[in-house]
This record gives structure tokens, C-alpha cells and sequence, in this order.
């Protein structure tokens, strides 16, 4: 299973200069997961990335993992998770991977329906996929041997804008 | 009121205000990780008498789908008898209840005490 997309009407950039990685490995529980989102939200910091992008980045992060381990490892079993940021000047990747069940890959489609709600009746979950496909630029997923691949791509911009 | 086991999932203040209850987070963030304490502590201050609480939220600097999940379920638990809203979003959590058009779903005030002039108006 391999699934691409792109937003209409972005190109990709290119920089002249990478900033650092950040690489995590973490166990697929919630409180890592949580951990791990805390620790890239504050490299973000460091690195003088605006301050809404980082909670961009953050609410995709922990979506993508919140899917990983409900998901691909379920309740009944717990792996490990790797986590690859690279951080350019406009956009910031985020590689990542388990070894949990097979992933059909990203739907094609995700429509936010709330609107059709009353209150009474609102569905309390279902927005993962909707806020991640809302704040990406890029999406890349692969299934290679045992392992999900799933490559996000933010935006950025610096903190000074 | 709330149950001190769960409130070291999520801590919590809980105050009064006249017919208000007023439950103010204290950890930073509101995620999967913390959601199962708070919407347990939540259900305890309703089912303790508590007819219109308004969620102080303005510590709060980071939200995920769990944690508006959880918003929602209190919402639920309280409707329709009982009046459930929200405060003091920071700029994170505002822009997820504007990208989930949650406006529509929650009364959203900028501070509690304009949750509570709210009432007040609601009285007269």
C-alpha cells in the first residue's frame, strides 16, 4: 500500500540549509506518545519556529501517533515507534514508523460532518484524520516488509513573522 | 467532590461562584494521555449536584482530538438539563475549536468571569 498527496497548489521548497534532525524512539503507550510530542514542541522552540506552527505540528504529531497506538498496535499489543523530524526552512518532516498491523493508508476523503449534529448527538471522536489532512502540506505512506511508514509534512514559518 | 485518585491523571481546581461551578485544569495539556481522569472527574463534579460548570481553560496550551472528545462527552453528559461551557482558550485550543467548528457547539467565553456575567444576563 503506497498513498501520496499532495495539497493543490503547493510546490515543494527547497532550502539551502537543513537545520537538524530530531529522532525518537518511543514505546507505544500514550504517556510516550504524550512525552514525545512535548520534547518536538520544544525543539521546535529552540529553533525559533513560529509559535502556531508548533502547535501545528504538535496536534498532527499526536494524532499520527494516537492512530498508532489504537490502531496498529491496539490494546492487545505494544511495539516500539520511531519518530524522524527533519526540519527545513519552510517545512518540517515527520517520518513515522511501526511495526503494528497493516495500514490501509490515509483515507481519501475525510469531510468534517458536524455541522449536521445537534449537540445532543455530536460523535466525540473521528477528527484525527480530518485535523492532520487539515494541517499538512504532504502526506506519504508506505507498508515496507512489517513496518508503517507514514511521512507528514507542516508548513512553517519563523517566529518573527 | 471529585475523585483523588483520578484528579493525579489531571489536576484540577474546582471553585464555586454562585450556581456555577468553575473547574480550572492545571496541567498544561489535554490529550489522550490525561482524557480518561478528566472526563471520570467531570462526571463525578455533575453527578455531585453540579448544574452549570464552566471549564476554565486558559492553562491549557495544547489539545488533541481526545481531549475535544472529551469535551463533547462531558457536553453530552450533561445535556439537556444541565449547562456545560467552555473559557479561556489560548490560541492552540481556539484555533482546534475553530477548524472543528465547535463554536457552533460549545458557549465559549473569553474569561469565566464573563461565562458567569453570562448567567447573569441569562437571569435578568
Amino acid at each position: 500500500m503506497n498513498y501520496s498527496r499532495q495539497k493543490s497548489g503547493f510546490e515543494p521548497r527547497e532550502s539551502s540549509w537543513l537545520r537538524p534532525n530530531l529522532d525518537l524512539n518511543v514505546y507505544s503507550d500514550l504517556q510516550q506518545a504524550s512525552e514525545a510530542v512535548e520534547r518536538v514542541g520544544k525543539w521546535l522552540d529552540q529553533e525559533n519556529v513560529h509559535s502556531e506552527c508548533i502547535g501545528d505540528v504538535m496536534l498532527v504529531l499526536a494524532e499520527a501517533l494516537n492512530n498508532v497506538i489504537e490502531h496498529a498496535y491496539g490494546a492487545e499489543k505494544k511495539g516500539d515507534v520511531q519518530i524522524k523530524a527533519t526540519l527545513r526552512e519552510l517545512t518540517l518532516s515527520m517520518q513515522i514508523v511501526d511495526r503494528g498491523k497493516p495500514f490501509d493508508g490515509p483515507p481519501e476523503e475525510v469531510v468534517l460532518n458536524t455541522e449536521k449534529y445537534e449537540a445532543s448527538e455530536m460523535p466525540d471522536g473521528g477528527f484525527g484524520w480530518f485535523l492532520i489532512k487539515s494541517l499538512t502540506e504532504d502526506i506519504h505512506f508506505s507498508r515496507v516488509e512489517d513496518q508503517n511508514r507514514l511521512t507528514l509534512v507542516v508548513g512553517l514559518r519563523p517566529a518573527t513573522l | 467532590m471529585a475523585n483523588g485518585r483520578l484528579e493525579e491523571l489531571m489536576r484540577m481546581e474546582i471553585s464555586r461562584s454562585g450556581p456555577v461551578t468553575i473547574v480550572k485544569p492545571i496541567d498544561r495539556r489535554m490529550d489522550a494521555h490525561s482524557v480518561i481522569g478528566f472526563k471520570a472527574t467531570m462526571h463525578d463534579i455533575s453527578e455531585s449536584g453540579a448544574d452549570h460548570i464552566v471549564l476554565d481553560m486558559s492553562r491549557i496550551d495544547f489539545m488533541d482530538s481526545s481531549g475535544l472528545g472529551a469535551l463533547i462527552s462531558v457536553l453530552k453528559l450533561m445535556l439537556p438539563d444541565k449547562v456545560f461551557e467552555v473559557s479561556g482558550l489560548t490560541p492552540p485550543v481556539k484555533k482546534l475549536f475553530d477548524l472543528t467548528h465547535m463554536d457552533r457547539v460549545f458557549n465559549i467565553y473569553t474569561t469565566v468571569d464573563d461565562a458567569i456575567a453570562g448567567l447573569h444576563k441569562r437571569a435578568i
